[in-house]
């Protein structure tokens, strides 16, 4: 069934239609909500705030565009926006990124890869380093998570987390030239 | 740049293998989304029928609207709409509805020029229990007492502002300010702030809302609003002017800022419960001095004093072999550190100050400073609970 098929659907009111979707996009949703959520989050937390997306579907399909982008996209957008909502409500004071200080050419170099590079050759990529650093470059571009939050997860210092990623990036261009990826700047 | 969603073009199995880095996904977690989905849509059903009764006049009005729109259509296309129109449009929520058409609702209607953008802050309202919507904290405890600001955020060349889902999209922080205080203190971190965006007729609509601000009102307040919603960037769009403590955008900000003085009556001001907030948020850590943070410790690191540069340097070089000895971190990542531990060293000079800053779940990280010059702000480290344990002065 195309997106066009499953927003008229969507805009009758067929319940079948909005099951469907939960069970076609609750994976992909899960991951989204997690990335952002961290560890501050039960499953419960999750749970709600991926409902909550398909609630708002439901209540206002019709902003969706099919012209515009796929259900996909779509979902992943709200979901993203739901997540961060969920997380400050979560967290009584926001926590910054102390990373910030040291973003630059490392930053940039993210960015450029990224930018560069599908997300299936990327992840590739990132499966051809060695662990822990490959588990930390996953968790950093795949989830967006701090490298506090990293540190946390993986048992490291936040400093070896950050040495970690950065000789990670260096090592990612160098396999995606040597393997066709990214070409020089 | 906008940054691209990664996960959406992963394959099954490649989201399968991510998985393991989450909660335990499996078909007991759908089942549970789809009860918790179906059960939200018939509450909202039911809620919403005295809903439509209440909201008479809105409606009337958008149909008169709409009419206009028929013989107007550039007029209407530039016309911003109501806070009330802007709420009903984000979903309803008729407590804040109210509060917005109430007599302590502050209608402002003062619009802001900055990269081709005209920002608009509507208005304005703050007390108890006004949204449908509770906010709450980590240990769920409601925040009930806040402050909502509707926006809204156009652009200057009649262009569409992109809607949520497309590409082109990028979010606004909208953050409060207070005077004498830095961005990278107070700011939508710090005081539990978030938005709700909405993109209606090519015109961007904000309900931001955060702790109720109010209590500053002696102080001096202000609404900040700049592209892009991480600390960085609040950091790069704003400023405190040391000398009238008033906050400014910063001219090389590569985005839309602007900040908006806020017309609150000072009589408000509650400045006993407006310390304690701060203190609950800082401690006795006086984030009024920029710090810089450079490098982090470990906690063996406490029992470092009056450091001279040697001995804090030697104590590092013994840091770097500790690390050596381990076998977890490769060479490359040691030559990495040890250069980075030259730069901080560079930078200290007699007299200068090594904080080391306990950070309640995030471990350690120290900050320099001089006290004797100018400081500089690069990060802020409000975590949650943070706060200077130890001071090495260096002489």
């Amino acid at each position: 069934m195309t997106d066009e098929e499953l927003l008229k659907k969507l805009i009758k009111g067929e319940d079948d239609t909005l099951s469907h979707i939960i069970d076609d996009y609750s994976k992909l949703l899960w991951m989204v909500v997690s990335s952002i959520l961290n560890n501050s989050a039960t499953r419960e937390d999750i749970e709600e705030c991926i409902s909550d997306v398909f609630v708002q579907l439901w209540k206002n399909p019709k902003a969706f565009d099919p012209t515009k982008g796929s259900l996909k996209n779509f979902l992943v957008v709200i979901a993203k926006s739901k997540a961060l909502d969920a997380y400050r409500k979560l967290s009584k004071v926001k926590i910054v990124e102390l990373d910030c200080a040291i973003k630059s050419k490392d930053e940039d170099l993210l960015d450029y890869i990224i930018n560069k590079e599908t997300s299936q050759a990327l992840f590739a990529a990132i499966k051809s380093l060695a662990e822990p650093n490959r588990e930390i470059v996953l968790r950093r571009y795949f989830f967006e998570e701090k490298p506090a939050y990293i540190a946390q997860a993986t048992s490291l210092p936040v400093k070896e987390v950050e040495n970690r990623l950065y000789q990670s990036k260096l090592k990612l261009r160098k396999f995606l030239e040597i393997n066709g990826g990214i070409g020089h700047a | 740049m906008p940054k691209k969603d990664l996960l959406s073009e992963l394959s099954q199995e490649q989201l399968d293998e991510l998985l393991t880095y989450t909660h335990p996904f499996s078909q007991k977690n759908i089942d549970s989304i789809k009860n918790k989905t179906f059960k939200k849509i018939e509450e909202k059903t039911i809620m919403k029928k005295p809903f439509l009764k209440r909201s008479f006049g809105t409606v009337a009005a958008v149909f008169a609207a709409a009419l206009v729109v028929a013989t107007t259509t550039f007029a209407a296309m530039h016309l911003l709409r109501s806070p009330s129109e802007v709420i009903e449009i984000a979903g309803g929520n008729a407590a804040l509805t109210a509060a917005f058409e109430g007599s302590d609702a502050i209608n402002i209607n003062q619009t802001i020029t900055s990269n081709g953008q005209a920002i608009t802050l509507l208005a304005l309202v703050s007390g108890k229990d006004i949204s449908d919507h509770p906010i709450y904290n980590s240990t769920g405890e409601i925040l009930n007492d806040r402050t909502y600001a509707i926006l809204a955020i156009k652009n200057l060349d009649g262009s569409p502002m992109p809607s949520p889902m497309d590409a082109a999209y990028q979010p606004l922080a909208v953050s409060p300010f207070i005077n004498g205080k830095s961005p990278w203190v107070v700011n939508v971190f710090s005081m539990g702030g978030g938005t709700i965006s909405v993109v209606e007729d090519g015109i961007m609509y904000i309900i931001a809302d955060f702790t109720n601000i109010t209590k500053f009102a002696d102080r001096g307040i202000y609404l900040g609003v700049n592209t892009g919603i991480g600390m960085g960037n609040i950091i790069d769009a704003f400023t405190l002017d040391e000398e009238s403590g008033t906050i400014v955008t910063s001219a090389n900000f590569d985005g839309s800022s602007a900040v908006f003085a806020l017309p609150v009556d000072p009589s408000l001001a509650q400045p006993e419960r407006a310390s304690q907030f701060l203190y609950e948020l800082f401690g006795d850590t006086n984030f009024d001095q920029e710090q810089e943070i450079t490098i982090e410790f470990g906690p063996e690191n406490l029992s470092l004093y009056r450091a001279t540069y040697e001995s804090l340097n030697a104590w590092m070089m013994e840091q770097v072999e500790a690390r050596r000895a381990s076998g977890d971190y490769d060479e490359e990542s040691l030559e990495a550190f040890k250069q980075e531990q030259a730069g901080f060293f560079d930078a200290l000079r007699d007299g200068y100050y090594v904080y080391i800053i306990a950070l309640d779940d995030m471990g350690f990280a120290t900050a320099i400073a001089n006290p004797a010059l100018e400081y500089e702000i690069s990060v802020n480290t409000t975590i949650d609970g943070g706060r200077v344990l130890e001071t090495i002065i260096i002489n």
